[in-house]
């Protein structure tokens, strides 16, 4: 459906930043793509049982779904069966019930043993070209001993030189710990990977992607986010996708509602007041970051040399300088940071109360 | 570009493979697992039975039709009034 309002200066096809982990949105910066190879090798190997490991909104579930949809587009090479609701309470022949309902396969036999021999039947009956592939999200919620035991049931049903049953697990960093408190289950995985947080780049290319697949445009031709504004939001997000996202539509939203043509750093923070964790700390946050986002604009025409680059920091995080003077002790920069940043918070502020009473007159 | 390898592409590059289409509502809840996929379909083996079943069964196949029809024929046929 296209949504066209005349009067409205943005338009889309659809939302570019709804909160919903749909796999038409996906985006794999070079880190991710390195840890899809390695689920995919998990799969197509047959290495039994993989483990994503992955933070509150790091995009675990998109990842999730993009594996299972690229899978599903070729029926003949994998079957595929998504768990998306585990549940803390789930015992092992929930999990086991799960898995052969989520993979189609009808039960016909009574007894607590019907389920595992229902999906071993189909599993020694696929072709040795062929893949079964359990994705289970929020895998962290299995926490009972008896689902972690028919996690390794279910892993263990080997073929003479391959697995063909592959579970791939998508569960927080706490997993961990109540995996290795039983080691036996963690040795299980043939292979675990953590999900990176999103560099800047990253974060700009995601941004670029959803606004194409979305069709957003305006009068003015500039559908996209400003280099800044990009700042902006990956400091508010800390690296991980979900916060990022919601601090996007929370900016378009307020750019299309206010009819502001285009988005930058300072419409991205005025976006932000309205979220309820918005607090000073926050705020300070963010004009930290667009100062030195500023600094290093400002850098790159200085003509003065630059300092020697520091190895081992990624480049967002590293301290830019503006002039040599400043370079000479961390903590005469750091104040003037926090002082000329106190500073465009003040102006912004008062920028806000302007509006607002021009507003109530 | 080869077919294998495209479909390998796809596997890092950004969107969605032309043949599923996650906007459809049972393509995404299938993706996120609140939805089973499709019942697996079986091959059905024939049903052979040695004495048709009562005439008030449903006759579920054609071996069983032709069975039944076969003992009609065979019955001495009621004089026509």
């Amino acid at each position: 459906m296209q949504i066209i309002d005349r009067t409205a200066i943005w338009s889309m096809k659809e939302h570019p930043f709804m909160p919903v982990a749909n796999p038409v949105h996906f985006f794999a910066p070079p880190a991710l793509q390195e840890l899809l190879r390695g689920a995919w090798e998990t799969v197509d190997r047959g290495l039994g049982l993989g483990i994503v490991f992955g933070d509150a909104g790091s995009g675990k579930s998109m990842l999730c779904r993009k594996i299972a949809i690229t899978a599903m587009a070729s029926p003949e090479h994998y079957r595929v069966a998504v768990i998306g609701n585990t549940h803390p309470g789930w015992t092992g022949i929930d999990l086991v019930d799960r898995t052969t309902r989520q993979f189609g396969l009808q039960i016909t036999e009574a007894g607590d043993a019907a389920g595992l021999d229902a999906l071993y039947d189909f599993l020694a009956q696929l072709p040795e070209t062929s893949r079964a592939l359990l994705l289970i999200d929020d895998a962290h919620l299995l926490v009972r001993r008896g689902a972690l035991e028919a996690l390794r049931l279910l892993s263990r049903f080997e073929m003479p030189h391959y697995k063909p049953l592959t579970i791939l697990c998508f569960a927080r960093p706490g997993w961990l710990e109540a995996l290795r408190s039983a080691s036996e289950y963690l040795d299980l995985a043939g292979w675990t990977a953590r999900i990176p947080p999103l560099s800047r780049t990253d974060l700009a290319q995601i941004i670029a992607w959803r606004m194409k697949v979305a069709e957003v445009s305006n009068r003015e031709g500039n559908a996209r986010f400003e280099e800044d504004a990009v700042v902006a939001v990956h400091a508010w997000s800390r690296g991980l996708i979900r916060p990022a996202i919601h601090a996007c539509r929370l900016a378009l939203d307020y750019a299309a509602l206010r009819k502001r043509p285009v988005i930058d750093g300072s419409l991205v923070v005025e976006a932000l007041t309205e979220d309820p964790r918005f607090d000073t700390e926050t705020r300070e946050q963010l004009a930290m970051a667009l100062l030195r986002f500023d600094q290093e604009k400002t850098g790159k025409g200085n003509t003065a040399p630059a300092p020697p680059p520091r190895t081992g920091l990624p480049q967002e995080t590293e301290p830019v300088s503006s002039a040599p003077v400043e370079t000479a002790s961390g903590e005469i920069r750091s104040s003037r940071d926090r002082r000329a940043a106190e500073l465009l918070l003040k102006a912004a502020e008062q920028r806000k109360m302007k509006r607002e009473s021009s507003h109530e007159r | 570009m080869s077919d294998e390898t495209s479909r390998h592409a796809l596997r890092y590059l950004p969107g969605v493979p032309p043949e599923c289409d996650p906007r459809d509502p049972r393509c995404f809840l299938f993706l996120a697992g609140f939805k089973p996929a499709a019942p697996v379909v079986r091959p059905q083996h024939p049903i052979f039975r040695t004495t048709p079943p009562p005439g008030s069964a449903v006759v579920h196949s054609l071996m069983e039709a032709e069975l039944l029809l076969q003992e009609l024929e065979e019955q001495p046929r009621e004089p026509e009034a």
